[in-house]
C-alpha cells in the first residue's frame, strides 16, 4: 500500500514514526530535511502521484488549530479545524484536496502531543464557552486509522474535554476503534454521503454509500452521534430521484434521535483550486458543465444551485427537525 | 493521446553506446556543444562530466525538442527525462542498478525526490552530486557528478515523476574509480538495458495517462478563420469548446454546427461567439434536464456588452 516512506530527520526517533514505520516493513525509506522539500516543489502532478502516493511522516511547528471558514458550523459560536494529515486515500474528483496541494503524497504529521497543546490552548481561550473542533478538512478523520491511530489518541484527549467537541468527518467504514470504545456526548462522526450514481462516478476508491449507511447504523446502535453530510450536492439530470433515493435509505435506515446534524451544500470551489483541478481532469465531465463565479468561488449558476438545494433542504426538512439542518454557504 | 518524448542525458559517450545501440538512434548532424542522437521520440544527449555540463545539456536538448508554438503559447508538454550513468557507492556490487529515490547536491545541500509511481524494475538508493570524484564513499549515497545538474533543470520542463535517475554501479570501496575503462562503462550499461527499456516503458505509460495541455480542440481553426479573437479570447475559445466537447454526446462541433445552432441571431464578434457557446455549455449539459423539467430555462444566447465578463473559459 505504501512504498515510499519519506521521514523528516526530526522525527526519525519519534515513537509515532517508528510505529507506522513498522507496519511497512518493506517500504523504501528516504530521509528528508522538511516535509516541504518533497511536498511543496512545483514540478508535480497530483494525478499521477495520485496512483501511488508515498507516506512523509513529519512534525508540523505551528498553526495547529485554525479558525473555520465562516458559514460551516454546527451552531458552535466557535469554530475551529486542525489536521494531523494531509491529503486522503481516497480519490474524490469533486474534492478541493486536488486542487490544494501540488502533491498527492499523504503527510502525517507525528507530533499529536502538540495539536493537543494547541486545543488546549484554543480552549482556555473560550473562558469555558463550548468549541467545536473539525478533525476531516485536509483529510479522512477515519480512513488512515489503522496506521495513524488518530482516534485512539484523540479520542483520549477529548474526553478529558467536556467543552471541546470533536466532529470526525469521513467516508470510510473503518470504525473498529469506535465501536471498542464507549461512545463519547460531545464526538460527532459525521459521514458524507452520496447518491450511489455519484459515489460511483466520482468518489474513486470509497466505499459504497451502502457501506458508509451500514457503518452508520453499527455506530449508532453502539450509542455514537451521527451526522450525515449531503455536501457536496452534485447536480444531474436526474439529481431529485436520486437524493431523494439516498435520503429515504439513509432516514429509514438510522434513526433521527440519534442525529446530531445534518448539512447541506453545494458542489463549490475557489476558483485557483478549479482551475488546477480542470487542469488535472479536463476530460471530467463535472468540471466542463455549467458553472460560474461567484466572489472568487466556482458553483453551479444561482438558478441551478438554488434548485438542488432547495429540494434538498425541503426533502431532508420531511425527516429531521429543523434545528438539526445546517448549511454550508458560501463566506 | 500525443506522442510524448523521451530525453536519455547520459555523461560519457561510452554510457551512450550502448543506448544508442539498443534503441537504433541516428546521430543527429548539428552545429552544437555536444552529441546528440535520435529516433522517433526518442532524444540522447552527451553532456560530458559534471553538474553545470549537464544543466546545460538539458537546457539544450529542451530547446531542440521544444514546439516553437507551443513556447509561444506557454504550453508545456510533459515530457520523459531519464538519466543514465555511473557512479559510486561504499559496498554495493559494481553493476548493480539502482533507481535514485533523492538527489542531493553537496555543494549546498539542496535535494530533489524524484516521485515513484511505478513499481521499481531495480533497487532503489539516494544520489550525491559531488564536484570531483570521491574515493572514500563516506555515507550510504550513490555517489555522481551530473544527477544534481539534471534533475534541477529538467523539473523546469516536465513534471518530476517524469523525471528519473538510474545509475549503475562503476565504483567502490574495493574497485577503485580509477580502474574503470570505457570498456567496463559501456559493458555495464548495456547489462542494466533491460532496466532502462522497462523505466521507458513505464514512464511512456504514465506520461499517456496525462491528458495533453497542448493539443487543440478539434475545428478550433474553422472559428479562428472566421472571427478574430484576441490572444485571451483565444484560450477561451479553446476551454469552452474543449468543455462543450466533454459534455456533448456528440462531440463533433465545428463552425458549420455553431452556425445552424445560432441562425437566428449569428453573433458579429469574437466575444458574442463566446457569451454563445458558454450558453451551449449549459444547453447541452441541461438538455436532458430541461425536457423533464420545464422551470429549468435555458437561457438565452448573450450578446455581450461592454465590460460583461464571461467566466471559466
Amino acid at each position: 500500500m505504501i512504498d515510499t516512506i519519506y521521514i523528516e530527520e526530526s522525527v526519525t526517533q519519534h515513537e509515532r514514526a517508528l510505529a507506522v514505520c513498522k507496519r511497512f516493513p518493506n517500504a523504501d525509506r528516504v530521509l528528508c530535511g522538511r516535509y516541504g522539500e518533497v511536498f511543496n516543489p512545483k514540478a508535480q502532478n497530483f494525478r499521477l502521484q495520485k496512483r501511488r502516493p508515498a507516506l512523509i511522516l513529519a512534525r508540523k511547528f505551528d498553526h495547529f488549530v485554525l479558525k473555520s471558514p465562516e458559514g460551516c458550523g454546527l451552531g458552535f459560536r466557535r469554530n475551529f479545524y486542525f489536521s494531523h494529515m494531509l491529503n486522503c486515500i481516497y480519490d474524490c474528483r469533486y474534492c478541493f484536496l486536488q486542487g490544494m496541494y501540488r502533491s498527492a503524497h499523504y503527510v502525517l504529521f507525528v507530533n499529536y502531543e502538540d495539536f493537543e497543546s494547541a486545543i488546549e490552548r484554543t480552549l482556555e481561550e473560550s473562558g469555558g464557552e463550548p468549541a467545536c473542533f473539525f478533525s476531516g478538512y485536509d483529510c479522512d478523520s477515519l480512513a488512515f486509522d489503522s496506521v495513524t491511530r488518530f482516534t485512539d489518541s484523540f479520542l483520549a484527549f477529548f474526553k478529558r474535554h467536556q467543552n471541546a467537541w470533536l466532529e470526525l468527518r469521513t467516508k470510510s467504514v473503518a470504525i473498529e476503534t469506535l465501536l471498542r470504545q464507549d461512545p463519547m456526548d460531545h464526538c460527532i462522526v459525521a459521514f458524507s454521503l452520496s447518491p450511489d450514481s455519484v459515489s460511483a462516478a466520482l468518489e474513486h476508491g470509497a466505499p459504497s454509500t451502502a457501506r458508509r449507511l451500514h457503518a452508520m447504523k453499527r455506530l449508532e446502535t453502539r450509542g455514537w452521534k451521527l451526522g450525515l453530510r449531503f455536501d457536496p450536492l452534485i447536480y444531474t439530470e436526474d439529481y431529485e430521484r436520486q437524493y431523494a433515493g439516498l435520503f429515504e435509505k439513509a432516514f429509514n435506515l438510522l434513526d433521527v434521535n440519534r442525529i446530531h446534524s445534518v448539512t447541506i451544500g453545494a458542489f463549490r470551489l475557489p476558483k485557483e483550486m478549479y482551475e488546477r483541478m480542470y487542469r488535472l481532469y479536463p476530460e471530467e465531465k463535472l468540471f466542463s458543465g455549467p458553472l460560474d463565479l461567484n466572489h472568487g468561488t466556482i458553483t453551479y449558476p444561482k438558478q441551478m444551485e438554488d434548485d438542488i438545494t432547495h429540494f434538498c433542504a425541503e426533502a431532508v426538512l420531511a425527516h429531521v427537525p429543523r434545528e438539526k439542518i445546517f448549511s454550508c454557504t458560501l463566506s | 493521446m500525443a506522442s510524448r518524448l523521451i530525453h536519455f542525458v547520459v555523461a560519457l559517450p561510452a554510457e551512450a553506446k550502448p543506448i544508442v545501440s539498443h534503441f537504433r538512434l541516428k546521430p543527429i548532424d548539428l552545429e552544437s556543444p555536444f552529441k546528440l542522437y535520435a529516433s522517433e521520440n526518442r532524444f540522447l544527449i552527451v553532456s560530458g562530466t559534471g553538474e553545470r555540463r549537464s544543466a546545460e545539456a538539458v537546457r539544450f536538448l529542451h530547446s531542440f525538442t521544444s514546439r516553437p508554438s507551443a513556447v509561444l503559447n506557454g504550453e508545456r508538454e510533459e515530457g520523459i527525462w531519464l538519466n543514465v550513468g555511473i557512479g559510486g557507492h561504499a559496498t554495493r556490487d559494481l553493476g548493480e542498478g539502482v533507481l535514485a529515490n533523492k538527489v542531493t547536491r553537496q555543494t549546498d545541500g539542496k535535494s530533489w525526490y524524484p516521485p515513484r509511481v511505478f513499481d521499481a524494475p531495480c533497487s532503489t538508493g539516494s544520489i550525491l552530486t559531488v564536484a570531483r570524484a570521491e574515493h572514500s564513499y563516506p555515507g550510504d549515497w550513490i555517489y555522481d557528478m551530473e544527477a544534481a545538474g539534471f534533475y534541477n533543470v529538467a523539473a523546469r520542463f516536465s513534471t518530476s515523476e517524469l523525471i528519473q535517475c538510474f545509475k549503475v554501479i562503476s565504483d567502490n570501496r574495493t574497485f577503485s574509480s580509477r580502474l574503470v575503462s570505457a570498456k567496463l562503462v559501456t559493458q555495464w550499461i548495456e547489462r542494466a538495458i533491460p532496466v532502462v527499456e522497462h523505466l521507458e516503458q513505464v514512464l511512456f505509460h504514465l506520461a499517456g495517462t496525462l491528458p495533453s495541455q497542448a493539443l487543440n480542440p478539434p475545428r478550433l481553426g474553422e472559428f479562428l478563420d472566421r472571427w478574430h479573437f484576441t490572444v485571451t479570447e483565444t484560450r477561451k475559445l479553446k476551454r469552452l469548446l474543449a468543455r462543450r466537447a466533454v459534455l456533448a454526446a456528440q462531440p463533433e462541433f465545428g463552425i458549420r454546427e455553431f452556425l445552424k445552432d445560432h441562425s437566428e441571431r449569428l453573433p458579429k464578434q469574437a466575444r458574442d461567439v463566446l457569451g454563445c457557446l458558454e450558453s451551449d455549455i449549459s444547453s447541452v449539459f441541461l438538455k436532458p434536464i430541461v425536457a423533464v423539467r420545464r422551470q429549468l430555462v435555458v437561457t438565452p444566447c448573450p450578446v455581450s456588452k461592454k465590460g460583461e465578463k464571461s467566466v471559466l473559459t
